[in-house]
Parts: C-alpha cells; structure tokens; sequence
C-alpha cells in the first residue's frame, strides 16, 4: 500500500486543462463540457465556472465538499474519464470483458463464457453446454448474463435462465434460436457484440451487504512508474439500495463504503441524501445490515491476489476492476469497473497518496 | 492446380496497388518500397517494374515458382503487410509475450513463464527463479531468455542451469556459449535495453527431434477467422527445421528449411530453404542429418488441428494468426503467434490464394482489391481469355 | 499578415509560429534520413514518398542493388550517387526480415555523414513546411500579385488561364518569359521530368534584354529559427538555356557563391537526372559586382513580407550590370545545382531549421 503523507501533492487542475494538448484530449475535453453543461444534478450556482475550468462535473462541489476541502487532491472528473487511456495499446486488455476474462483466469475466479454474438456475425458458441442448448437441450442448466462485450458500451443487460435448451427472462420463454434472434436485433440495433457468460453468485459476505442485488468490490490498481512495484490505490463496496435498482453509483443512489487497504476492514458507508448531501452510514439505511467494521474475509488473500494481478501484467499502468465475492470468499470477476470515482473520493482524495498522484503525473492525466 | 482460381480477379494486385489511399497502408505500402530497394537479389528491369507494379519483393522471383503458378495466385508482400492491420488492435495479445501466455494458457499449454527481467530487476512468476539461483535444484533445468517484445529469432539465450553453475549459449555475437556460478544468473540480461522474459524450455518429441535434433523445429499452422461464422479455418502448415545454418534456432529466414504438411492427413512433402546454403533445391530428406522428410507423417496429427482449431474458436477476438507449435509425444505447446505470419515459408511451396475461404478473410478486411476495366480493356480482356490465355490474365508476367 | 511586420529584420511573436512547426505527427528524435522515411504517417507525405519511389524505381538502368538501397532508403534519386558521391558506408543486412519490426528495440542510429545532404525526398517534403504560406508560392500569378511591391521582380506581362490569354497593361520591353502557373513536386529539378513549355496555365514575365545563354543566381533561402531572420544557406550562378535550366537532361555549369564575399567559384558541369559526377569546366573564380545589392533586395524583401520558411530565388542580371530583378521564387529546391559543390544542411542554421521544422 502507498504510504500516506499530510503533505498536499495534488494537481494544479486549473492549469492542467489549460494546456491540454493532442486530440485525443481534446476530444476527451468536449466529451466533459458536453456532460458537464448537460447535467443538473446538484447544480453548483456561481461555482459552475470553477469546477468547469478545473475539470470536476457539477455535483462535485458537494460530494467532495469543495467549501473545506482543497481541489488540488481531487482527481478530476476529466482525468477519470482518462484513465485507461494511460494504458495506450493495452487499453483493450480493459475494455474487452472477453480478453479480460480470459487475461486474469488465473488470478481469480471468472465467469465461464458460453457464446459471442459477433458484429455482422452469427452467433458463435465457445462452451459445450451452450452448443449442447443449441442442438438437443442436454446441456445442465444455466443462469446467463448478457452483456455488450466492450465496456463502457451502451447495450442491455440481461440475465437469462436456460434449462432443456430453452431460456426464460427479457420477460419471456423460448427456445435457443428465439434467444438467439432477440440477441442478433440487439445487436444490430446499437452496433454492438454480446456476450453471453455465467452470472457469477455472490457470497454470504456480499449478499449480507444488501440482498437485492449484486454488490460489488470495486479497485483501483496502479504502479509505481519508477520501481514499477504494483500499489493496490483503492477498494471500495459499492453497495445497493431500493433505489439503486442495480446501477451502483452514488448519483442513482447506490452506498459507497471505503476497504482499508491493509487490514480489509469496511468504513462507514456514504451516500447522496435526499437534500443532494453526502450522508454516512454506519448500517445499511434501508436494512440497518451492519456496514462500518465489517472486515472483508479472506483479506490477505483477495490483497495477494490484487497484487499479483499487476505484479505479473507489466504492461498494465492503471487498472480498475470489479469483482463480487464468492461463497468461498474468493475474487469473481465481474469486469473492467464502471467505477464513478466520487464514490471512492467522497471518501478520501485520490491525488492525497503521492504515489498514486506522482504516478497520474507521469502519465500525464 | 487451379482449383479455387475462378474466384480470383486477374489483376488485383495492381488494382490493389492502385487503390492504396489510407494512411495505415500508405504505411505498409511505404514499407514495402523501402523492403523492395535494398532486396539484394539481382533481377533484369523487365521483372523489376513488373514485382514492383504487383507488390511483390525482387527475392520472390527466386523464392516462388511464377512459371508454374499463376502470379495472381500468389499473397503479394504489399497485401501480406497488410494482414498486420486484420487484428487491429488485438494484435497486443501476440506482441506481448506475458499477455500472450496469460490469455492462451487457458486453452492450450504455452511455455510456462519463471520470470521477468526488466531494468536490472527480476520479477519472479513462481519459485523456480529462486530455487535456480540458491541451487536448489535437484536435477538441471533448461530455460529460454528472450526479448519481452522481441520476434525473429535475435537476441535468444539458452540457459541450462546445474546446481551450481548455468551454461548460456545465444545467438548474440560475442557470447555464443558462456558459464556462469547459478547466484548469478542475472547477469545473463547484463547490457540488456530491453524487458527480457525466462520461460522454461519445452523438449520437443521424438518426431520432430529426429528431422534435426539441435534446434527445436516448430511447426508453423496458419488459422484465420470466417468474418460470418466466426469459425476457425487452417489455411496452411509448414514443419520448419533448423539446419547448420540456422542453429541455434529453425528461423526460416536463417537458412532453415520449410515443409509443407498436407493438413488432411499431416503428410510432410519436401523441404525448402529461403535463405543459406540450402536454398533452391527440393530436399526429400534433411541435407544435414540425412533423415527422411517428404512422406513422413506426423503423429496423432488430426488431434493436433482439432485442438488448434478449438484454441483459435476461444479467441475471437483474434482473426489472423501464424502460430508456432512445438509437438511433444503427447501433447502441443503453442510458442507464440504471429499477427502478420511470414508468408513464403507457405508459398514457396504453392500460393495461398486457391485457398476461397483465405481470400473471403482477405476481402473482408480490404487486403484483396477487385480491378475495375474500362469498357476497351474489358473487351480486350475477354479476347484473350478467348484466345486461349486464361489463367495468366493481366496479372501474369509475359 | 503584413500588419504584424516589423521592418528593421527583428521578427514579433505571432507572424512565425503561424507556420506548422512540425510537420509529423512523431517525436522528432531520430531526425537522420533513414530515421525520416520511417516517421512518415500523414497522406501527404506518405503519397510523395510513393511519387518519389516510383520515379526511383523508373530509372534505367538500374542501379546495383546495395547502392539502390541505400540512397533509396535515405530519400535520394538514383543519380545523386554518381552525382554526390554517396555511397553506402556497410553492407546491408539483406537476410533480416522481422516478423513485426516494432518488437525490436529501435533506438536511434548513430548520425551518419549524409545527414548535412538535403535529400530529394526532403526537397519534396520541404514546401510542407511553410504552412500558411504555401499558397503563395505554388501559384506564380498568386505570387507576382502579393510581392510585387516588396521584391524586385520582373514585370508580370499577363497569363494564359484555361487558353485564354490575359494581358496586363504593359508592352513587353524584353523577352517574354512563360512559366507554369502552378508549382507542384513534379515541377522540381529532381523530380520526374516534366516538360516546362506544355499545356496548363502559364503566368508571363518581361524579362530584361539577354544573351541566348543566361546566368541565373539562385539562393536558397530559409528562416533561422533562433534569430527568425532569412538566412541564404545556399547560392549557386548557374549557366544554361533559361527555359530548360530545371528540365531532366539538361546540361548545365554551377558554380557556388560564397555567400560571404559574392566569390563564384569553378564551374561544374553536369546533367540533370544523369548518374555521372560532375566534371570541372572552368576552374576560374569570378567575382559577381552585384552581389550585395542581390542579397539586400532579397533578404531586405522577405524580412518586410515573409513568404514561408523555404524559399528558393533566381535572380537575374539586367543589361545595367548592377541591377537585378528576381525571376522566380518556388518551394521547390534544386538539391542537385546547389549540392554538386557539396551538401547544404550541415550548417548551423541549416541544422536548427531542420530540427525546428522536423524535416
């Protein structure tokens, strides 16, 4: 873990943006005004120009407290936006749900996959028991998730049950071949490939967070650029609400409760109230589940295993995952993270760890 | 042997030339004409303005038989450079060797990797490192050193480590064979400017061990992916092995020799080499070793296209792909792939494009260019074909 | 782009970084020839390497496929290794042929003794430099109109546009001069043989009274980067037929002026496009009267209206001997009548322009 220091090593983000150069961050620079002046959450009145300049979305003034806290500590909104890029040709290992199973099998458990629906192509199965759905419905039965396969991309999201070579979910019945078509106009419709793979099953640990859904650990993973030592930067629950309804951000009102990085143990939880401020949480709201010093089980080991995921992938600068636990307190992948950095920063300012802060600088973020 | 030639435009390779606008194959293209300058082999100016209309190197004139097959038929060097765009971005999986074990070990063995050297620091992936280096051993190891991104062949140390000391032998000048105590194994990367990765070394079987026992003799299997159904398709595999010229390694382009393997029933046919001094002759048996080549068969040879077949299904994210295979008596160790495979260790033998499957990958991903005739040229053409020259058409030397 | 001018040479911030400071995308790093032909990613300079290699690869006879090689891979036409004397300094490595050349570790080469040449290939990229500029000086009339007030050039009579002849209120005191319009690669002395007196539209010059044989000065001309001043790195009294003196065949004397004293030095003659060295032909010197009055007019001119950051000037001597009049001013730079006498990018400036200009 990165060693933690008082000393203000954030970024002067005022000037960041000022001398963004390239395409690339110009592009990436319209894509923020865009979102920017398009959002009305937590509008920040008189505040707009400042964070504007400084790269940080509306809702930041009060998520991160802007009237007492220092900007400069902040990852900016634009920077996170970034992130991945800072993996150049790599950036795909991240992206592609399919070469990010297939890259981190060996460090933690991931969902077997059972089938692709290509771009213009047929749907194209890669498990026997997908195949065995397909010809004569003697594969075991099986919960899907169907996903776009690039992350980040806007698809649907579906969990199907097949048993006997017939699905049911997306609100119906029907053979393989339904499924099949249904997939292939979805995938027409948004110029999208899909992938079809096991819905990982949280764990006790999970599920005792909030049973109505998948909760998550989200991570974020870096190195230092000079000893090019792997640092666990990050990890987060996100957890869920009634409201939340599955999307895990702070804004749809999912919780975010911080992992301390040594010891595995769960700090209060936060989450957006309904003035539009941040509200902590010792349990959960809705269920009063205990949240704030839980302890992650099998800590060491999901830590080892973070740290020998970067240990051993050299060519990778930054990454953020998101995994679920399993029964047996082992890391299921759920893919690249989605992760909307506020819900890490709403508890500690990312660019306050200077190795985490000295490494954005060398990447140029 | 024309089979499949009905589907081919005769003249596409010049079309192809012709059309060239995008920057990346600007590039290839640019590649290419800076590849056909220095081409040392000496050839008349009528070949010359000829190779390079088509796109194909000066060396092809003496590497492919142009007299007995169809130049059209043929994978020019232009369009083979451009089979380096088909993964696009993907390509990473193959250019990064610690990627490419990653993702590939779970569907096929790969050489397992002990460690990673990169700026004076090794990265131990398990604890052999370790038991190398304070002589724990119980018996000697032999391990491979190579360039983290490298290819080619250079820059390749053979490491066989004792108990207490490891013998090297590379292919760098000035250190062919070197000994060294086991504590300080690490100094074999000393002067090193790039990322080195130690994997352990794979004993090939009996088979291919007997076609020239020094250098490990891969096989080269090229697969490429159907754009509609997504299923894999062999196009072509050779059986490389390595010669005096080549050793340490079989590199083809080295001087080692080329075998076509009959991909029904895992025939070899004769070798041929590229390079050295057992270039242009037809070779029924290993002009070193004497042991027979053509007509040899590989064992449980079906298997071994079934498993790569199955590989190649997992990794749809890859649609073009050299692989390089080591056959053990029992099982296959997938080396390494190649995103823009090499394309005369396979045309030396017979072209490539017969193959309809192989050029519906090419179309799809722009490698192959349909020539567009005014009406007088198409007229004239239709002449011709008239007349009796089908089959060498406007891309045909005179 | 006048109004930003300051008329004593020093140069205000605003009119000089107008003009693309580099014209490849990369790191400028590697700037050897070799290390140029592999930067090149745009269209533009991709499709002129294309040009350039196919009018290489048109030559006849060819040439020894090591000397090919090498002056192909470094950006020079077949007859610049008779011409130049350049010749490959190793043995190629004709056996490697990587599977993916990005694997290797590609450091920078050590610099080699033909990076002070300007290579044809670096002719043709160079107008890509002067950005905003180019277009006053691919086209002529363009250019007579802009700096007819700020150089000394010979009178502009009319043009031939789409075969229409249109005058302009002056009698033609002189010969009549007709030159193509529009400046293109193919136009330049080293690129492929392009017949001047074709078809296409044509500006007309009044040139002064004359001799059938012409001197002609011509200067090359670029913008120091450090002092953004014009600096001529390069002149050369050239002596041939006017309307042939740029066209491929032509044999033609150069002799090269000390830019220091206006010294001409011996003639060498040689022919355009032939892979022969040059042969001495009067190893007199001669001292040209006018020099410093060509250079006053020349750089005095472009200091009060910049023109770009590469610009070659031929000047012609008028019947008074002391005066001169400018008779064309192009992009396109003759690398071989300056470079027979020696190569011209070696010097400081040169050096520093090229570095700036990523050319």
């Amino acid at each position: 873990m990165a060693e933690q220091t008082s000393l203000p090593l954030g970024i002067d983000h005022k000037n960041y943006i000022k001398t963004l150069q390239g395409d690339g961050k110009n592009l990436a620079w319209k894509q923020f005004t865009d979102v920017f002046w398009n959002s009305d959450a937590l509008r920040a009145g008189a505040k707009n120009e400042f964070l504007f300049r400084r790269g940080f979305l509306r809702d930041k003034w009060v998520l991160y407290g802007f009237d007492d806290n220092d900007p400069e500590e902040y990852l900016s909104d634009f920077q996170a936006a970034q992130i991945n890029q800072a993996n150049g040709i790599y950036a795909n290992v991240l992206q592609d749900r399919m070469l990010l199973n297939h890259t981190l099998a060996d460090y933690c458990v991931v969902p077997k996959i059972h089938a692709l629906r290509g771009l213009d192509a047929q749907e194209v199965a890669l498990s026997g028991e997908w195949a065995a759905h397909h010809t004569d419905g003697t594969g075991p039965d099986l919960e899907v998730l169907i996903e776009p396969l690039l992350a980040g991309a806007r698809g649907k999201v579906e969990v199907v049950n097949i048993s006997n070579g017939r699905f049911e979910g997306l609100g119906k019945t029907g053979d393989m071949k339904l499924l099949s078509d249904i997939t292939r106009d979805w995938s027409k419709a948004a110029r999208l490939p899909y992938l079809f793979a096991d819905n990982l099953q949280q764990g006790p640990f999970m599920t005792g967070l909030h049973a109505g859904g998948q909760n998550r650990l989200s991570v974020i993973l870096t190195r230092n650029l000079d000893t090019w030592d792997p640092v666990i930067s990050a990890a987060t629950l996100m957890i869920g609400t009634g409201a939340s309804d599955g999307r895990l951000t702070l804004a749809r009102g999912g919780l975010s409760a911080p992992v301390d990085l040594v010891t595995g143990t769960v700090g209060a939880a936060a989450g957006i109230g309904a003035e539009q401020t941040v509200e902590r949480h010792d349990t959960h709201p809705e269920t009063g589940a205990a949240l704030r010093d839980l302890v992650v089980p099998e800590w060491q080991e999901i830590r080892a295993a973070l740290q020998r995921i970067m240990d051993e992938s050299s060519y990778m600068r930054v990454a953020m995952l998101d995994f679920t636990l399993l029964a047996d307190g082992r890391l299921g992948l759920i893919g690249p993270s989605q992760l909307d950095l506020s819900a890490v920063q709403v508890h500690q300012p990312l660019l306050r760890d200077p190795v985490f802060a000295e490494t954005m600088r060398k990447l140029t973020l | 042997m024309t089979a499949g030639h009905d589907h081919l435009h005769d003249g596409h390779h010049e079309a192809l030339m012709q059309s060239i606008q995008d920057p990346v194959t600007l590039k290839h293209l640019a590649r290419f004409m800076t590849d056909f300058a220095k081409d040392p082999a000496n050839i008349t100016d009528e070949d010359a303005s000829w190779l390079y209309a088509q796109g194909f190197l000066p060396e092809k004139i003496e590497l492919y038989d142009f007299e007995k097959y169809d130049p059209s038929l043929f994978l020019s060097d232009v369009q083979r450079w451009m089979t380096r765009e088909v993964n696009g971005d993907y390509s990473i999986v193959f250019n990064n060797k610690i990627l490419f074990t990653q993702t590939f070990r779970n569907f096929c063995k790969v050489a397992p990797i002990t460690a990673i050297w990169r700026n004076g620091r090794i990265t131990p992936y398990d604890d052999v490192w370790e038991k190398c280096t304070t002589g724990q051993l119980t018996e000697p190891r032999k391990f491979v050193a190579k360039p983290l991104g490298g290819g080619g062949g250079g820059g390749v140390y053979f490491i066989e480590v004792g108990a207490r000391k490891a013998v090297v032998e590379s292919n760098e000048p000035g250190r062919e064979r070197f000994v060294l105590p086991v504590q300080d194994l690490i100094k074999v990367f000393d002067g090193a400017r790039v990322p080195f990765m130690l994997t352990e070394f794979i004993y090939q079987g009996a088979f291919t061990k007997a076609l020239y026992p020094l250098t490990v003799n891969t096989v080269r299997m090229l697969v490429v992916r159907d754009p509609d159904t997504l299923l894999p398709h062999v196009v072509r595999t050779v059986q490389r092995m390595g010669t005096s010229s080549s050793y340490p390694i079989d590199n083809f382009s080295l001087g080692g020799l080329s075998a076509e393997i009959d991909i029904e029933t895992g025939v070899l046919g004769p070798g041929v080499a590229a390079a050295g001094p057992y270039t242009g002759k037809l070779w029924d048996h290993h002009p070193n070793t004497g042991e027979p080549i053509a007509g040899q068969v590989i064992p449980n040879w079906q298997d071994i296209v079934a498993r790569m077949k199955n590989l190649f299904l997992q990794v749809p994210y890859i649609s073009y792909c050299g692989f390089d295979l080591i056959l053990m008596d029992d099982d296959v160790v997938v080396l390494e792939g190649n995103s823009f495979s090499q394309v005369r260790l396979f045309q030396m033998h017979r072209p490539l494009l017969p193959d309809p499957a192989y050029v519906k990958v090419l179309k799809h991903h722009g490698i192959y260019q349909e020539p567009t005739f005014s009406e007088d040229e198409n007229e004239h053409r239709a002449e011709g074909h008239h007349a009796g020259v089908a089959g060498t058409g406007a891309g045909a030397r005179s | 782009m006048s109004t930003d001018f300051v008329p004593n040479g020093s140069r205000p911030a605003g009119v000089f970084p107008a003009v693309p400071r580099v014209i490849y995308k990369t790191k400028r790093k590697n700037l050897s020839h070799e290390g140029r032909i592999g930067r090149i990613e745009t269209v533009e300079t991709l499709n002129l390497f294309r040009d350039f290699s196919h009018a290489f690869n048109a030559h006849r006879p060819r040439l020894d496929p090591a000397l090919a090689g090498f002056l192909h891979n470094h950006g020079f036409l077949p007859d610049k290794g008779a011409l130049y004397g350049l010749a490959p300094r190793a043995p190629q490595d004709p056996e490697a042929e990587l599977e993916d050349p990005s694997k290797t570790d590609t450091a920078p080469p050590e610099p080699e003794p033909l990076d002070p040449w300007l290579s044809d290939f670096q002719a043709a990229i160079l107008p890509l430099a002067n950005g905003r500029y180019a277009p006053a000086l691919s086209n002529r009339l363009f250019f007579w109109r802009l700096y007819t007030n700020t150089l000394p050039l010979v009178p502009l009579l009319g043009s031939v546009e789409q075969g229409h002849l249109i005058r302009r209120d002056r009698r033609a005191q002189g010969t009549i001069l007709a030159r193509p319009m529009f400046t293109s690669h193919k136009d330049a002395p080293e690129w492929e043989p392009t017949p001047q007196g074709g078809g296409g539209d044509r500006i007309l010059l009044d040139l002064p009274p004359q001799g059938a044989v012409s001197q002609v000065t011509r200067m090359l001309v670029i913008y120091d980067p450090k002092t953004r001043n014009p600096v001529i790195v390069s002149a050369v009294l050239l002596e041939g037929a006017l309307d042939t003196l740029d066209r491929s065949g032509t044999t033609l004397t150069s002799r090269r002026i000390d830019v220091e004293t206006g010294i001409a030095g011996p003639a060498m003659q040689f022919t355009r496009g032939l892979p022969v060295a040059p042969e001495m032909t009067d190893p007199d010197t001669v001292l040209l009267s006018n020099w410093w009055l060509m250079v006053r007019n020349v750089t005095a001119g472009l200091v009060r209206l910049p023109v770009g950051v590469v610009v070659q000037i031929d000047l012609l001597r008028t019947a008074e001997e002391t005066d001169t009049v400018i008779i064309d001013a192009t992009d396109r730079i003759d690398a071989a009548g300056h470079q027979i006498h020696g190569p011209v990018m070696g010097g400081e400036v040169a050096v520093r322009f090229i570095k700036e200009f990523g050319v």
